[in-house]
């Protein structure tokens, strides 16, 4: 129990439609997953500059998912493509400040999809327990 | 009212016409026979107005109804008669109680599972049976639970107690034995006595046995459940407290005279409600009939006294061998503060013979008394003779003859004067003593008693044929000329009936001696002297005269309290004739449970005679119950509500509603009570029908349209101030989250003035609790953790009913002490529920994101400075296209008074959105709010994004429901007297803008431009075309654009407050 308190945090950015509705769901239906993971929401993935995801990392997250919605469902028609655009190009500024590529994901999520929510998240979170922080 | 319309029918086709109409500026009532909107119970069910695959669109647009401040929606309530006619309808309205209070339920379910009965449901997809209390199922919208409640069941209304029987028959038959001996005793004091000694008329209302068998063996079971107790005693922690918890001592009272089953009452129900009662009794036991009239055989002293030493433990002092004097009596008045006579009826009526003061000869109420004291104190018994003759008809008759014969009685006969269908006694005890071998003379009546040495020797008797009958509508004996006879008699016994014996001072008594009382409140001639039982009645039954002291017990209450003993009071039975009972088809089949009787030979002691029901028979037996009134107030769901939502007292009401246009879709099919002209059908599922109808509607209300007020924000420059408020729900946050410990973590944060616990944040108190705090501590900002989860004035998903009631109520409060929307953190299924089983870990990251809420809070929205940004929508409709709808489509919209700008060719170019299009028309620009195409093929709008404000009538078989229905979104869309920009819309910093086109370039909704203004270039937001998704934040290089609904800084902020 002590340990939950020590666990490393996760941020995970959804956008407010798929993937807030996916969180929202598997909250609703009680499946748990680990409570480092913290849920942020934005409108859209596309919103999150990089530099508020190399702040996560830089302020001590352990992890950062992001979760928008599905290919072909964006909300906004192209948000999610956008921020796969984005995505690349962090990544790649990423490994070079020596971020591991289990610490920062991009995912989606169908909308009302609560236990797809609770397993993506629980398996990143559990990625990153069994890589050995460096 | 203001004169609107009334659609009757809450399926998805009648909530679209009402949204339609509603959105247009038409005040809306909505009149839905079932408890929930969209919970169809006709055969458009299918039509749920989602997709299959996103069935929560359904429930999104039920929300919206419901949100709509145009639409008012009356649940559970049917038509009754309409007057008048289009334009000017006078509607009757009658609403059933749902007895869940919509602005309280939580929707947490845990009535549903409390709830012991279930009945069939034909009405709900999925579920083959349902509770009383029951929602409408995924998606239904309220999700608050209704209760089905028939009315009273017979058994309850035939229960002279007022005991709550189908309610512990149910529980029962779930095995919750406790729980059912709990509800007893919330009627009765003396579960156990009425279960062995009750004449249980509720058997005789019971529909089972006439309807279907016999009778569900109601006492019996109360037996069962109260032997139950006994043999299992809860144990010490888990007994339920004496006294509500709660319960003040009031400092006054109430002396009890007699402590028999009515004033044992008084006195249960006065200590339970904190007045110090004491009981005075004559005799040296307490319980009255109870003990001395009662043979041990049929009631073993020691239940009575284990259920009056429960009253005692209670507070309750009774003093024995304590006769109230005329000295006494005027002490009791002057030291009281009120008083209740339960006196009861002791004295035996005379048999009036010659020969009655021969030696063996005695009534039988004394012969009872005499051998239950000696019983009681281990003394001698009385001895009797060998012919043992005893004169009555009643309960006291039989009981005397067969304590006779356990006495050593060789022949014991009961002479009775009539027949044996007009005896008094009840027909199971005939047959017991029968069949112990007891004789019956009917038609038989003592003449004079024959003794030699003063002793009784024989019992001269004469034979009676029936006549004419008599006052209590019995027939009368008669006597036979010339057939006297003579029994051979050594112990005679009368029982012919008992009388008052008492006398108190000033105290009025009828000529029989019973004691004169208000028939509804039991109140005497002295208004502080209360009486019932036999006392009043006369020898009555153990249940009247608890009933009797339940009675007295609220007059003295409400005597204590100085208020009117009569109000809401009757003394009538409830009237169940009109009540429309449920019957299970078929009812389950099985035989009324028997209880065992111990052998005959056993049957010469004074031993229990009958053997209850054990554990197994007593479920079976309580299955075979009807459920008449569906809900069986067993109050199992009130006692595990914690949001207190439940109110079995609720009342229906009857309304009457002005109306200018009645759709009609009524769920259940009922045809609607006008001629078609008047009164608008809509018929199945179809939406766009629907529609098509609310566009008619709409333009026979064009003039009642009002403007749709727009929505005000205004951020504050002063310092936040911020309140934080955790919401507890129960213990669905509460038990499992650390709520003080979240609260004393809120308070540490930065610009955090106070936090505090809320019990309920959807409920009305929850919103006034808010808004006392922000008053007494000029709060600004306030920080609502609890399960709503954004600030933003929307229905999705994720909302429920709960949220929107929430939201809804924070909305009263008044803009000058909340003047931007509270900020939301969903600690309840973000944190509760998912981590569960992790509640430290749960706690512990609720309070970082509480932290964040409060960062966010605490960190300013520039954006949110500037004032809304509206377009107006007074313009025009441009109806453009050949198709063949377009007309029917610009009629409809003249008809709601638009202007429509008609033209056969479709348009060449095409701009903007709501409010604000330009397109081109045979070479020449035209402006207009709102666009409707109809194309002769759908290929000649290909390509074309669908947005608010453009409309397309699709090439179709019925152009005139397409044009109309059409026309009814386009007055919907156009309702609202401004199109304003939702508070998430992107906002560009003029003094950062570089002007480099990055925002504008990407942005696929044409909302932000680069723009000169005042000779200076700079990228400019339309606000009212921004869907707010925040891409140009992302891409602006010098962060010149913030997005409304959280900006970088303020997800920076969090950032820190979770990672912190």
């Amino acid at each position: 129990m002590s340990m939950s308190l020590t666990e490393p945090r996760i941020i995970v950015f959804t956008c407010n439609w798929s993937a807030y509705s996916g969180l929202e769901s598997a909250g609703a239906e009680g499946l748990s997953y680990p409570a480092s993971v913290h849920p942020v929401r934005v409108m859209c993935l596309a919103r999150l500059h990089p530099g508020l995801i190399l702040r996560a990392f830089e302020l001590g997250a352990a992890g950062v998912l992001l979760l928008g919605c599905p290919p072909g469902e964006c909300h906004y028609g192209s948000g999610n493509s956008r921020a796969a655009e984005m995505f690349e190009e962090l990544q790649a500024l990423a490994r070079l400040l020596g971020v591991r590529d289990e610490q920062l994901q991009l995912d989606w999520v169908t909308t009302g999809q609560g236990a797809t929510f609770a397993n993506k998240v629980r398996e990143f979170a559990d990625r990153l327990m069994l890589v050995p922080a460096t | 009212m203001s004169r609107g319309a009334l659609v009757v029918g809450g399926c998805f086709s009648a909530v679209q016409a009402a949204l339609d109409l509603a959105e247009s500026g038409i005040p809306v009532t909505i009149v839905e026979r079932s408890p929930f909107l969209g919970c169809c119970l006709g055969a458009d069910a299918s039509a749920s107005g989602g997709s299959r695959e996103n069935p929560t669109d359904g429930t999104t647009r039920l929300l919206q109804v419901i949100k709509h401040p145009n639409i008012r929606v009356i649940t559970q309530a049917a038509v009754t008669a309409v007057q008048g006619r289009k334009g000017d309808f006078h509607v009757e309205i009658e609403r059933s109680p749902r007895y869940v209070d919509l602005l309280k339920c939580t929707a947490c379910g845990d009535c549903v599972v409390a709830c012991p009965v279930t009945v069939p449901t034909a009405e709900l997809a999925g579920a083959e049976r349902r509770t009383a209390i029951f929602g409408g199922g995924d998606g239904a919208v309220p999700n608050i639970y209704a209760i089905e409640k028939r009315g009273v069941a017979p058994c309850k209304a035939t229960c002279p107690g007022g005991i709550h029987v189908q309610g512990y028959v149910a529980l029962i038959a779930q095995g919750r034995f406790r729980e059912a001996l709990d509800l007893i005793r919330e009627a009765v004091p003396l579960a156990g006595v009425l279960g062995r000694v009750c004449y249980h008329p509720c058997e005789d209302g019971c529909r089972r046995g006439t309807q279907v068998d016999e009778p569900v063996s109601i006492c019996a079971l109360k037996r069962f459940v109260a032997d139950f107790e006994v043999a299992h005693p809860p144990p010490d922690n888990d007994k339920p407290a004496p006294v509500a918890k709660g319960t003040k001592e009031t400092g006054s009272r109430v002396a009890v005279i007699g402590a028999g089953p009515s004033g044992l009452t008084v006195a249960y129900f006065l200590a339970r409600a904190g007045v110090h009662c004491d009981i005075f009794e004559t005799l040296p036991i307490a319980g009255g009939m109870l003990s001395v009239g009662i043979p041990d055989y049929r009631l073993p002293p020691e239940v009575l006294r284990r259920e009056i030493a429960a009253i005692e433990d209670l507070g309750v002092t009774i003093h024995l061998n304590h006769p109230v004097d005329d000295a006494e009596w005027s002490r009791l008045q002057a030291d009281y503060d009120a008083v209740f006579v339960g006196v009861g009826a002791h004295r035996a009526r005379a048999l009036d013979v010659p020969g009655e003061g021969l030696d063996g000869v005695r009534s039988g109420v004394d012969f009872l008394r005499e051998v239950n004291l000696a019983n009681a104190r281990g003394r001698t018994l009385p001895t009797v003779g060998r012919n043992v003759v005893v004169i009555g008809g009643g309960n006291t008759a039989i009981d005397s003859a067969m304590v006779a014969q356990r006495l050593g009685a060789e022949r014991v006969t009961i002479l009775y004067r009539r027949s044996r269908s007009e005896m008094l006694a009840n027909p199971w005890e005939i047959a017991e003593a029968e069949d112990e071998g007891i004789q019956f003379h009917f038609l038989a009546s003592p003449v004079r008693a024959l003794g030699t040495d003063n002793r009784i020797v024989a019992l001269q008797c004469v034979l009676n044929e029936l006549g004419e009958p008599d006052q209590s509508g019995r027939r009368r004996p008669v006597p036979i000329p010339d057939s006297a006879f003579a029994i051979p008699c050594d112990t005679l016994l009368s029982a012919i009936g008992q009388t008052v014996s008492c006398s108190f001072d000033g105290l009025e008594v009828s000529r029989g001696g019973s004691i004169l009382v208000d028939p509804v409140t039991l109140q005497t001639n002295l208004a502080a002297v209360y009486a019932g039982g036999d006392a009043v009645i006369g020898p009555a039954s153990v249940i009247e005269s608890i009933g009797d002291g339940r009675r007295a017990v609220e007059s003295i209450l409400r005597y204590l309290n100085g208020q009117d003993l009569v109000t809401g009071r009757t003394a009538a039975r409830v009237d169940t004739t009109h009540i429309d009972y449920y019957t299970p088809a078929p009812p389950i089949t099985r035989a009324r449970a028997q209880m065992p009787h111990i052998s005959r030979e056993k049957r010469r002691s004074f031993a229990e005679v009958a053997l209850g029901l054990n554990a197994e028979q007593a479920v079976q037996e309580a299955e075979r119950c009807l459920s008449c009134g569906v809900c069986s107030e067993c109050l199992a769901c009130v006692a595990v509500c914690q949001p207190g939502a439940i109110d079995l007292n609720q009342q229906g009401e009857h309304l009457i509603l002005e109306a200018g246009a009645i759709i009609w879709s009524d769920s259940a099919g009922a045809p609607p009570p006008l001629t078609r002209g008047n009164i608008y059908e809509i018929y199945g599922g179809d939406l766009l029908a629907a529609s098509a109808v609310a566009a008619r509607a709409m333009g026979d209300l064009a003039g009642y349209r009002q403007k749709r007020p727009v929505p005000q924000w205004a951020a504050c420059d002063s310092q936040s101030r911020i309140g934080v408020f955790v919401c507890r729900c129960g213990d669905r946050i509460g038990g499992v989250l650390d709520v003080e410990g979240l609260v004393a973590g809120a308070c540490r944060q930065p610009g955090v003035v106070c936090a505090e616990p809320l019990d309920f944040a959807c409920q009305p108190d929850g919103t006034a609790q808010i808004r006392e705090t922000m008053v007494q501590r000029s709060l600004n900002r306030v920080v609502l953790a609890a399960c709503s989860c954004c600030s933003l004035d929307q229905v999705c998903d994720s909302c429920t009913y709960q949220r929107v009631r929430c939201k809804s109520n924070l909305q009263s409060i008044p803009m000058d002490l909340l003047n931007l929307p509270a900020e939301f953190v969903n600690i309840r299924e973000q944190c509760a529920w998912v981590h569960r089983d992790d509640p430290v870990g749960g706690t512990a990251k609720a309070n970082r994101m509480i932290a964040a809420a409060v960062a966010k809070a605490a960190t300013p929205n520039l954006a949110l400075r500037e004032p809304p940004a509206v377009a107006y929508l007074d313009g025009r409709v441009v109806v453009a296209g050949p198709g063949l709808a377009a007309d029917y489509c610009a009629d409809a919209l003249h008809a709601q008074n638009l202007a429509v700008f008609r033209s056969t060719g479709m348009p060449q170019a095409f701009a903007g959105t709501l409010g604000q299009f330009r397109i081109t028309l045979d070479g020449s620009g035209v402006d207009c709010s709102a666009v409707v195409l109809a194309p002769n093929h759908m290929a000649e709008v290909d390509g074309l994004t669908m947005q608010a404000g453009l409309f397309v009538c699709p090439p179709t078989v019925d152009p005139e429901m397409v044009g109309a229905a059409t026309a009814a979104r386009v007055g919907a869309s156009l309702g609202a007297s401004r199109v304003v920009a939702a508070p998430i819309a992107a906002w560009v910093d003029p003094a950062r803008c570089r002007a480099c086109g990055t925002c504008e370039s990407l942005c696929e909704h044409l909302a932000i431009r680069v723009l000169e203004i005042n000779g200076r270039r700079c990228a400019r937001v339309d606000a009212v075309l921004c869907p707010g998704c925040g891409a140009c934040v992302a891409r602006c290089p010098s962060s010149a654009i913030a997005g409304g609904y959280s900006t970088d800084e303020q997800i920076g902020a969090m950032l820190e407050a979770l990672l912190g």
